[in-house]
């Protein structure tokens, strides 16, 4: 997994970071571009995988409960 | 007060004009608005197949949740968000595994039905600058059995013409466990405690005008009581509580990949996560989705997600000898399993408000006899003014 996280950011950097000026950025900025487009979604499953797999997420803030069952 | 000349006073409106109309990607600024959003969600886990339940209900959990989120202004570059979760839990969940007259693995079932609610409460500051901004977040979580109070605060930095973005965060928690019916089982945890303490960094780039990737690398620390305060393990004949380490320590990082397509008017996102702890688990993610606008303001989104995880080094189903560290755990959440998750979403966007329906389908196989399988039905609805 860490060669395959690897091998994509090599191969988003090898195609160059384009100077994009800012009146050619109305596609980056629609709303389904966004890191975390529904932060409520993204919080209840979140919230649900971190209750039943192993992995531990990154994320600011705390709380979450038990998630003993 | 000296009088603009004509061309130079068209240029700076021209100049200003186009400024305004830029929109400012990976960044986000106070928007002066006040939001509210809802979201309720039905999740109900699968039964267990019956062969592999020796003992109580092959019915699982199944849980209602309700969120609420109000996003106000404070002042011109400050915003306040409140949220707040309320969730009811029903059902039985699995106890400790034994091995049946075949040496095979089965599951013991609690015998019953457990009602339980959890309320969380959470406050966030944002504090917005044109170069940066940073956001200090408090949080609180109530069970009956489990009480945890935790902060955060993380911050940006938008660099090269806002093209860049490096981002960073601290987090940490004090929970408190107390399970219930102590008195009934010998050996359940009264007055333990739990500390965790993360941070990560982060790095996000505008590679073209269609494209935006991020990087993510986090670290984080948990002391004190993390076993599972419910759950037995089977050693040698004997039951025994779920003894784990009282320390842990995390290493993720995460790539999230955004790339517009113009020709389908769509957006398709990339995330892959890695994930592995000192109790030996590592873990893979990815997970792939597709925002399809439709005409009248209406969005799909299929996505597919894949999670693969390795066991824990002290995790068996079931232990026919003594363990020298004397730490034994049989939760499945320990054990080595991959899971696919396939979600749709469906969303529609009015002038005042909108409203999406979620549906997720989860599925993990393995060995352990009580791997998870649920149904998320998700409803969200918000507006602004």
């Amino acid at each position: 997994m860490k060669k395959v996280l690897l091998l994509i950011l090599l191969a988003a950097c090898a195609q160059g970071c384009s100077q994009v000026k800012a009146w050619e950025r109305g596609n980056l900025a629609k709303a389904e571009m966004a890191f975390s487009p529904d932060p409520l979604e993204d919080k209840i499953r979140n919230h649900v995988y971190h209750s039943k797999e192993a992995s531990q997420t990154v994320g600011a803030g705390a709380g979450g409960g038990c998630g003993c069952n | 007060m000296q009088e603009k000349k004509p061309a130079l006073a068209a240029l700076s409106t021209a100049a200003m004009l186009l400024n305004s109309l830029a929109p400012v990607a990976n960044a986000n600024p106070p928007d002066q608005k006040t939001s509210v959003d809802y979201r309720y969600t039905n999740y109900k886990e699968g039964a267990l197949e019956p062969s592999k339940v020796a003992e109580g209900s092959t019915e699982r959990y199944t849980i209602d949740i309700h969120q609420v989120k109000v996003k106000t202004p404070v002042a011109g570059d400050t915003e306040l968000t409140f949220s707040g979760q309320f969730e009811t839990l029903s059902g039985a969940s699995p106890w400790y595994v034994l091995p049946n007259a075949d040496g095979e693995a089965v599951q013991v079932m609690t015998g019953a039905t457990i009602d339980e609610s959890r309320a969380e409460a959470g406050l966030d500051f944002r504090s917005y600058n044109e170069r940066s901004e940073s956001t200090l977040s408090v949080s609180y979580s109530g069970e009956n059995d489990y009480t945890s109070f935790g902060f955060g605060y993380g911050g940006q930095w938008r660099l090269n013409k806002n093209t860049s973005t490096l981002s960073w965060g601290l987090n940490g928690s004090k929970d408190y466990v107390d399970a219930t019916d102590a008195e009934l089982y010998p050996g359940r945890p009264t007055e333990e405690t739990k500390n965790r303490l993360g941070g990560y960094l982060g790095f996000s780039q505008v590679m073209t005008k269609n494209r935006l990737v991020g990087i993510t690398l986090g670290v984080s620390n948990l002391e004190g009581y993390l076993s599972d305060p419910y759950k037995l393990a089977w050693v040698a004949g004997d039951i025994i509580q779920d003894s784990r380490p009282t320390s842990q320590n995390n290493v993720n990082a995460a790539l999230r990949w955004r790339e517009f397509v113009p020709a389908a008017n769509a957006a398709l996102h990339v995330d892959i996560g890695y994930y592995s702890n000192d109790w030996e688990i590592s873990s893979g993610t990815v997970d792939l989705a597709w925002y399809q606008n439709i005409a009248s303001n209406w969005q799909v989104v299929p996505s597919l997600r894949y999670y693969n995880q390795s066991a824990a080094v002290f995790y068996q189903p079931f232990y026919n000898q003594d363990r020298a560290d004397g730490f034994y755990s049989s939760d499945y959440r320990l054990s080595e399993f991959s899971a696919v998750s396939a979600r749709l979403k469906v969303a529609r966007t009015f002038d005042r408000f909108y409203l999406n329906f979620l549906y997720e389908n989860y599925s993990a196989s393995g060995d352990h006899p009580a791997l998870l399988s649920f149904d998320l039905l998700s409803l969200g609805i918000g507006t602004d003014f």
